[in-house]
C-alpha cells in the first residue's frame, strides 16, 4: 500500500472582513491541524496549497489521502484568520488536479 | 428535503436574510431559528425557515410549564441536557424533540436516558459553535464532553443531530464540513452522514406533519376519506 497517495481538494472560503492571502490560510490550517491532532499527524499530512484566489475565496489544496479527513475537519474549525471571520467549505475531492480543473470550468460555464 | 441546519441563533427576524443567503450557498434546504413569527414561513427562496424553541430552565416544573405553553407553536423544541430527572422527562415527552448536549461536561448523558430517548425518538443535538470559540485545552475539554455523550447515544441507538449554532452567517458550516466535524466528535462515517442528511430532515418532516394535524404521533396518522384513491 502506497502511504503517500495524494488527494486534491477544491474549496471555498467565505469571509466577513478583509481578504485573506493564501499564505495566511495555509498557516491557519497548519495551526488548526497541529492544535487538533498533534505533531505526529501534521508530519504525515503533506499539506500544500496549490491555488487560492483571494477575491473569490476559491482554491485547491493537496494532501495525503489518509489525512484528508483530518485536514478538512481542522480547516472547518477555523473561525477567523487574523481579523477576518471565515467559513471553510470543502467542495470536491479528486485524485488528479486535472479533474478538479474540469469541474471548475463546468461550474463557471453554469454561471 | 436536503440538509437542514437546526440551530441558527438570531436576535431578530430582520437578521435572518444573510443567514438564508449563506444557507443557500452552502446547500441547505431549511434552517431553524427562534426568531420567526410563524412556525412555518413559506418563502420564495429555496431555503425555508422554521421556528424552533429552546427551553431555558433548570427546574423540571418550569420546563413542564414552558412546554405546555408553547405546544403546537414551534416546528422544533429542544431542551438542554441537565440532571437525570429532567433529562429523563425530556426523553419521554414527545413534545420535546431534541436534547442539547452540555459542553461543560457537568451533565453527562446516561445510558438509561439515552435508551429512553432512543425508544421515544428524541435526538441528541450537538451544536458546533462552542468548538469554534475555543482552542487548545478548552477545546479538548469540550471535545471530550461531546464525545462522551455521542458515544453513549450511539451505543443506545439514540439519534444524533449536528447543527451549527451560528449567531453570524459566517459561522455556519457546510454539510460536508459538519460531516467531518462529526467524525472528529466520535461518529462513524454512516452515523455522521445520518446526523447531517437524514435525521434532521426526518425529525422536521414528522413535526411539520404534527403541526398540520395530520399526524398525531409517530405511526399514528389521520388519512382523510378518499385521499389514497385521489393520489393513486
Amino acid at each position: 500500500m502506497n502511504l503517500n497517495r495524494k488527494r486534491y481538494l477544491s474549496f471555498a472560503v467565505h469571509r466577513d472582513g478583509p481578504p485573506v492571502t493564501g499564505k495566511q490560510l495555509s498557516t491557519a490550517i497548519w495551526k488548526s491541524l497541529l492544535s487538533l491532532y498533534g505533531e505526529a499527524t501534521v508530519s504525515d499530512t503533506r499539506l500544500y496549497l496549490n491555488e487560492f484566489d483571494e477575491n473569490s475565496g476559491l482554491g485547491y489544496l493537496q494532501c495525503n489521502l489518509y489525512r484528508l479527513k483530518h485536514v478538512i475537519a481542522a480547516a472547518a474549525l477555523i473561525e477567523s484568520i487574523d481579523e477576518t471571520k471565515v467559513s471553510f467549505e470543502p467542495k470536491k475531492t479528486s485524485g488528479t488536479i486535472k479533474a478538479l480543473h474540469r469541474m471548475k470550468s463546468q461550474f463557471l460555464l453554469l454561471l | 428535503m436536503k440538509s437542514v441546519d437546526m440551530d441558527i441563533r438570531t436576535r431578530t427576524e430582520q437578521e435572518l436574510q444573510p443567514f438564508i443567503e449563506m444557507a443557500e450557498t452552502l446547500g441547505y434546504s431549511a434552517i431553524l431559528s427562534g426568531c420567526t413569527t410563524d412556525a412555518i414561513t413559506t418563502r420564495e427562496s429555496p431555503v425555508q425557515v422554521y421556528r424552533r424553541h429552546n427551553l431555558k430552565s433548570k427546574k423540571l416544573s418550569e420546563l413542564k410549564a414552558q412546554v405546555s405553553k408553547i405546544h403546537g407553536k414551534y416546528a422544533l423544541v429542544s431542551a438542554p441536557l441537565l440532571e437525570v430527572d429532567t433529562a429523563n422527562w425530556v426523553a419521554e415527552d414527545s413534545r420535546v424533540h431534541l436534547l442539547t448536549v452540555d459542553i461543560t461536561g457537568k451533565n453527562i448523558l446516561r445510558k438509561t436516558t439515552a435508551g429512553l430517548c432512543a425508544s421515544h425518538g428524541t435526538a441528541l443535538e450537538v451544536p458546533i459553535a462552542s468548538l469554534l470559540d475555543a482552542n487548545g485545552l478548552n477545546r479538548s475539554r469540550i471535545i471530550k464532553a461531546i464525545r462522551d455523550c455521542v458515544t453513549t447515544a450511539t451505543r443506545a441507538n439514540m439519534k444524533v443531530v449536528l447543527s451549527s449554532g451560528a449567531n453570524t452567517p459566517v459561522r455556519m458550516r457546510s454539510p460536508v464540513a459538519l460531516f467531518h466535524i462529526g467524525m472528529l466528535l466520535g461518529l462513524e462515517e454512516n452515523q455522521a452522514k445520518e446526523a447531517i442528511l437524514s435525521t434532521p430532515s426526518a425529525i422536521l418532516k414528522e413535526n411539520l406533519k404534527r403541526l398540520d394535524g395530520t399526524q398525531l404521533r409517530s405511526g399514528l396518522e389521520i388519512i382523510r376519506n378518499g385521499e389514497e384513491n385521489e393520489s393513486e
